[in-house]
């Protein structure tokens, strides 16, 4: 099932994916972490545009994101077919940046809001990246 | 207050809400439609605007579904379309009847919601799987999705874990706004769920994402309803008429969990709320009695307080001591709420335009507020990316 589930997500990706969103995928597999800054405005988007969605300058790049963020919330998924358990879904708050949706590794007991953590690449298959956090020892 | 001008509701219907439709879609949707016309007094010729949700909110898509429902209706109009807006939507189709019938466009605007959320039998799980993550990356987008994200509950978890986190609200607080709806749902013959609950009950029910337990959540479910919007001028009927004195609305141009907005206060309610008030010259002391889009524990205390009913932070204090259900000055969803009166979220918001209408004629048989006139709607969308407020009120 993994595999249909795979290559569903892969298709559902094309159809519903922007190019920059390809791109963001493809900095993923490249274990990088990016999305666009705006060169007039200086906002970072996440997730990555195409155009700045605070000015709607066009004039946009990539830029790499912070590797460690402060957890802002999390929770634990009961209905998740994309992680085995423990599956523990959080907002983690990149400076500069907000709070973006995430993995977090670990059991639901032992994290708490406010905890630092770190990046993993995580690859749900050879051609799919996320990323996902793990807090820091 | 001077009524003359608003468009008003003239008639309502809606079926009790149950886990299934016992009729089709077709056969429940001209149910509530007719029903609400005999309640308005109208017949087929003094109907010319038919508004509607899509035919199951979460499933087909439901094209051409106005043009066929009318067809199936034998109705000419001369306003017509269907709407789609999440959890929304059946608001902005009375929205769009009431902008309707303000503008001259028709005089006598049917509004129709129909939802069955329980999901087809899984002949092919592949199949299944497939189309089933394509939705969820179509509903959730291409990021979020890719984290398993398969309802809303997650986002609202997290919200609720952090309004914990910010005011010392307990798990035992968020079980009891639970307790309350639910006290109201046991006198309401058209909830979904009448058994009495207790806190213990809600505090030892199975954990979905921490901290929401079963209990502190809605529940997917079908229903169907309807609701006729006429212009003030037209003849009266026997039935007290409520004015839609005013509306209001705002989308933040966020989907789920925004990027930088806090998760707990959404400005969305907060500006809806503030325009609507403005527009019927009202504030949230003149509310008798007001139906929150409150899909869990934690979204119904915030929204109390995003509504301009408490000041941050005060609504557990408030529902522990019963002000939210009679003690206070405004009494919150006398239906029972989303939590127990059952969510089929594609005609939420009309169901609870419906208990509104019936509590300001006086017609909520067992659970009545004394001397309700003014009243309040409100409906969301997305994690309360998009709100809308509507203010009702005996002409």
């Amino acid at each position: 099932m993994k595999d249909v589930i795979d290559e569903a997500t892969l298709d559902a990706l094309r159809h519903y994916g922007d190019d920059t969103c390809q791109q963001y995928y493809r900095h993923l597999r490249d274990r990088e972490f990016k999305s666009t800054r705006c060169n007039d405005c200086e906002d970072i988007a996440y997730p990555p545009r195409n155009f700045c969605p605070s000015c709607h300058s066009s004039d946009v790049g990539w830029t790499d994101l912070p590797r460690e963020g402060t957890i802002y919330a999390f929770t634990h998924n009961d209905r998740s077919f994309r992680f085995m358990p423990p599956d523990v879904v959080g907002l983690v708050e990149l400076e500069g940046v907000g709070k973006i949706l995430t993995h977090i590794v670990g059991d639901h007991g032992d994290l708490a809001i406010g905890q630092r953590v770190a990046l993993e690449f995580h690859e749900i298959s050879d051609e799919l990246v996320v990323h996902r956090f793990r807090r820091l020892s | 207050m001077n009524h003359t001008s608003h468009p008003q509701i003239r008639g309502v219907a809606a079926l009790p809400v149950r886990r299934h439709l016992e009729r089709s879609i077709r056969d429940s949707a001209s149910d509530v439609a007719l029903s609400a016309m005999r309640d308005a007094g109208l017949g087929r010729d003094d109907i010319d605007g038919l508004f509607v949700s899509p035919p199951g909110l979460s499933g087909p898509p439901g094209f051409m579904w106005s043009c066929s429902f009318a067809h199936h209706l034998g109705i000419d109009t001369k306003a017509q379309t269907m709407v789609e807006c999440g959890g929304m939507t059946a608001l902005l189709a009375l929205k769009q009847a009431a902008d309707a019938v303000a503008l001259g466009h028709c005089r006598a605007a049917l509004v129709v919601a129909v939802d069955s959320r329980v999901r087809q039998g899984q002949k092919d799980f592949a199949h299944f799987m497939k189309n089933t993550v394509r939705s969820l990356l179509g509903l959730y987008g291409p990021y979020d999705a890719l984290y398993g994200i398969a309802a809303p509950i997650p986002y609202y978890a997290m919200s609720a874990q952090r309004y914990m986190h910010e005011y010392d609200a307990t798990e035992q607080d968020l079980a009891q706004v639970a307790v309350a709806l639910r006290t109201f749902a046991t006198q309401n013959p058209r909830a979904q769920h009448t058994k009495s609950i207790t806190i213990d009950d809600v505090m030892s029910s199975r954990v979905v994402c921490p901290p929401l337990k079963l209990l502190d959540c809605s529940s997917f479910s079908s229903g169907a309803a309807a609701v006729v919007v006429t212009a003030a001028d037209l003849a009266p009927n026997d039935k007290r008429p409520v004015a839609i004195s005013g509306i209001g609305e705002d989308h933040e141009g966020s989907h789920f969990a925004a990027l930088r907005a806090p998760l707990t206060t959404f400005g969305s309610a907060r500006k809806a709320a503030e325009r609507a008030y403005r527009q019927a010259d009202r504030s949230p002391k003149d509310i008798d009695v007001a139906e929150v889009y409150g899909v869990f524990s934690a979204t119904e205390l915030i929204l109390y307080e995003d509504l301009g009913f408490f000041e941050k932070g005060q609504s557990v204090a408030a529902v522990r001591e019963g002000k939210t259900s009679g003690e206070g000055r405004t009494v919150f969803c006398t239906s029972g709420g989303r939590l127990s009166m059952g969510h089929p979220a594609g005609v939420t918001p009309l169901l609870a335009t419906v208990e509104v209408v019936e509590q300001l004629r006086g017609e909520a048989q067992g659970h009545q507020v004394d001397d309700a006139n003014v009243g309040l709607v409100h409906a969301e969308h997305g994690m309360l990316n998009g709100s809308m407020v509507a203010i009702l009120e005996g002409a």
